[in-house]
């Protein structure tokens, strides 16, 4: 990278009277670029590079507190080698956010592409709608899938009405199942969107010219529509796969036993083992697991020129 | 030579419903022929209706009324991905996820052409376009030129009955445009396909086709070989947008049936090849003429000629324009070449002229 100024030479003008420079060209100086980085710099250093450094130092603590504060040791992350319910855990995660994340985009796709193309004029309202619910506190939503899937809830209830069933189905509530459901529900919106603005981007010109070369209208999605709305849809995936791993409020409210995650074993090494160390140790690997792969297909992704083509 | 049609327009119109519920008339109730084999341009303003035209030739709108022939068969309600044409776009639309050789072997793959065919036609359509060597780039790596040249052999390597081609050439500079021109035009000789080409430029125009329909405001004004378009333009609006005209408005004094009208422009006599469109002495008409077909000479004094004073001259470097106004108020361009011993303008702001012209350049429009 060549230095700003020297790319763009600010043109000045000196008015007759003498000594004053107006700078024509728009393009702040560096101080004043640093200027306008500085309040989101501080915020990101405080809030997320300071926390981050701590939590390295906490995972090499023999404990949190008291005189195993001050001792180096590999421990924590010694357990989580040695113990495969951490391990388990971690997997059943990544899992269950890889099923939730592909279930939203598969079900966010059909919407994004009807806004996108066929909502004519009501394409404002109709995105509204979609967003309003995510308006909403996420507890409340969480909460009001206990009403629709618990054993008296209203799934249940209705199904036993048309005689579909006989008894309640337990399976529905307190499982792996009620966390999957509830957390489609909460990222749906925002997997349709990122979706939608790819889709926005296409050129219809694109699809015409697919048909003129003789596409049927489905070819014409699978060869132009799909492949061009990929990076839309890998951002989608990132938005619901990366926070669905460290997912706990919905697995602690609709997960029972069997529906926890990884999320809920790091709260509880703070909040009830005040296990401080063991917390850190399992939050770095995740965020390792999860950091790692995704950084390598933005890589990816940027070198096969999905976003933009602008790679040479 | 028999003028076989390929396509064939009869009675077809185009209306479009508007958001503020009001219809557009896109395109008139219009015929056309397009014939086999030949270049044919579509020339008009924007919003004439020539894109309305083409796309409805591509099957990307269906008329409201009519009957759109390709082949001698009725494309009415056929979808583009089953009409016999192909479409060069005005920006290309390239597909961007995909390289040069993926481009135009799209509609290959489409019809399950097998692996080596494919290989071989894209190659060739690639060389054709002067692209070889190409394949592997993708379309943002390309020039504006490149890029034409891609969507060119992306549409011909279907071999398509008709190849339809939406302002091609509108995003290139002029020089590359002018070259381009020439070399679309070798090409539809070389591969003998036919080409509907639509344009705004009527140079353009003019330099490419075996014939030129002339739209305006969603009519169809005049089918023509360039030279009639401009030499014998049927409309005024043919003789404005096609080149520079002199219009005169006068009144015909009286006609010599086969022979000439003579009008009066003011108090002069303009006489003109009398051609029957239907005039009759004591109608009022507009006589066109070009300014290239005008000369001027030291003032004659002879009743017959028409005479002028000189108001303005402008000096242009292989000929000098003036403008010169006649008795009565009408004023015309008139563009002399600087050749031989008239190498500098011979007459200045002031002077009295004769203008004169051959009978034959001279046009009687109507309307």
């Amino acid at each position: 990278m060549r230095d700003e100024t020297s790319l763009n030479p600010p043109v000045s003008i000196k008015d007759g009277r003498g000594g004053i420079e107006k700078k024509l060209t728009g393009i702040p100086r560096k101080s004043q670029l640093a200027l306008l980085v500085a309040p989101s710099a501080l915020w990101l250093i405080i809030l997320l590079v300071l926390p981050l450094i701590t939590m390295i130092g906490l995972s090499f603590q023999k404990s949190a507190f008291g005189p195993g504060s001050d001792v180096f040791t590999f421990a924590s992350y010694l357990n989580f080698w040695q113990n495969s319910a951490y391990q388990g855990l971690l997997g059943k995660s990544l899992w269950i956010s890889l099923v939730v994340a592909v279930m939203s985009i598969v079900l966010a796709y059909p919407v994004a592409y009807f806004l996108a193309f066929h909502a004519g004029d009501k394409q404002g309202m109709l995105l509204n709608i979609l967003i309003i619910p995510a308006w909403t506190s996420f507890l409340l939503r969480v909460l009001a899938w206990r009403l629709i899937l618990g054993s008296n809830g209203l799934l249940n209830t209705f199904l036993i009405w048309l005689g579909v069933i006989q008894e309640p189905i337990s399976g529905l509530f307190y499982s792996v199942n009620a966390v999957i459901i509830t957390l489609v529900y909460i990222w749906i919106p925002f997997a349709a969107l990122p979706i939608y603005v790819a889709l926005l981007r296409i050129e219809p010109g694109l699809l015409e010219a697919a048909s003129d070369l003789g596409a049927r209208p489905w070819q014409g999605f699978f060869k132009v529509t799909l492949p061009l709305s990929i990076p839309g849809v890998l951002a989608a995936f990132l938005y619901v796969f990366i926070p669905t791993v460290g997912e706990y409020v919905t697995p602690a409210l609709v997960g029972g036993p069997n529906g926890l995650m990884i999320g809920n074993i790091i709260w509880d090494q703070f909040m009830r083992g005040l296990d401080w160390p063991m917390g850190a140790t399992l939050s770095l690997i995740v965020m390792l697991i999860v950091l790692l792969p995704l950084m390598f297909i933005a890589k990816a992704a940027q070198q096969t020129g999905l976003f933009g083509g602008k790679s040479e | 030579m028999v003028n076989k049609n390929i396509i064939e327009f009869s009675g077809v119109s185009k209306q479009f419903r508007e958001r503020s519920g009001e219809t557009v008339n896109a395109l008139q109730p219009s015929n056309l022929g397009v014939h086999e084999g030949e270049f044919f341009t579509l020339l008009g303003p924007s919003g004439c209706g020539k894109t309305t035209a083409l796309r409805l030739m591509a099957g990307f709108i269906q008329p409201t009324a009519g009957e759109i022939k390709i082949e001698g068969k009725t494309m009415n309600n056929v979808p583009p991905y089953r009409r016999p044409v192909n479409m060069v776009f005005q920006d290309y639309a390239l597909f961007p996820h995909l390289n040069v050789f993926e481009n135009v072997a799209f509609g290959l793959k489409i019809k399950r052409m097998h692996k080596d065919e494919i290989r071989q036609r894209v190659y060739q359509s690639l060389e054709i376009v002067q692209l070889s060597g190409f394949e592997t780039r993708r379309p943002g790596q390309l020039s504006g030129g490149q890029k034409q040249r891609v969507a060119l052999a992306r549409a011909l390597v279907n071999q398509p009955a008709v190849l339809l081609l939406d302002e091609p050439l509108g995003a290139l500079d002029l020089k590359l445009r002018r070259a381009m021109q020439l070399e679309l035009k070798a090409l539809q000789q070389q591969v003998g396909i036919t080409f509907v080409y639509v344009t705004h430029d009527q140079e353009e125009a003019l330099t490419m086709s075996d014939r030129i329909a002339v739209m305006s405001q969603g009519q169809i004004l005049q089918v023509d070989t360039p030279i009639n378009i401009y030499e014998r333009p049927t409309t005024r609006f043919v003789a404005d947008f096609v080149g520079e005209t002199n219009f005169l408005n006068g009144k015909i004094e009286h006609i010599i049936p086969g022979e000439l009208v003579k009008v009066m422009i003011g108090s002069n006599p303009v006489e003109v090849r009398h051609r029957s469109n239907g005039v009759r002495p004591g109608d009022q008409v507009t006589v066109a003429i070009r300014p290239e077909k005008l000369t001027l000479m030291p003032p004659v004094s002879r009743s017959e000629k028409l005479m002028a004073t000189v108001a303005e001259v402008t000096y242009l470097g292989t000929d000098t324009r003036y403008i010169v106004e006649i008795p009565g108020g009408e004023k015309a361009a008139v563009r002399v070449q600087n050749t031989g011993i008239n190498h500098a303008p011979i007459f200045h702001v002031g002077d009295q002229v004769t203008v004169s012209y051959d009978l034959d350049d001279a046009q009687i429009l109507t309307s």
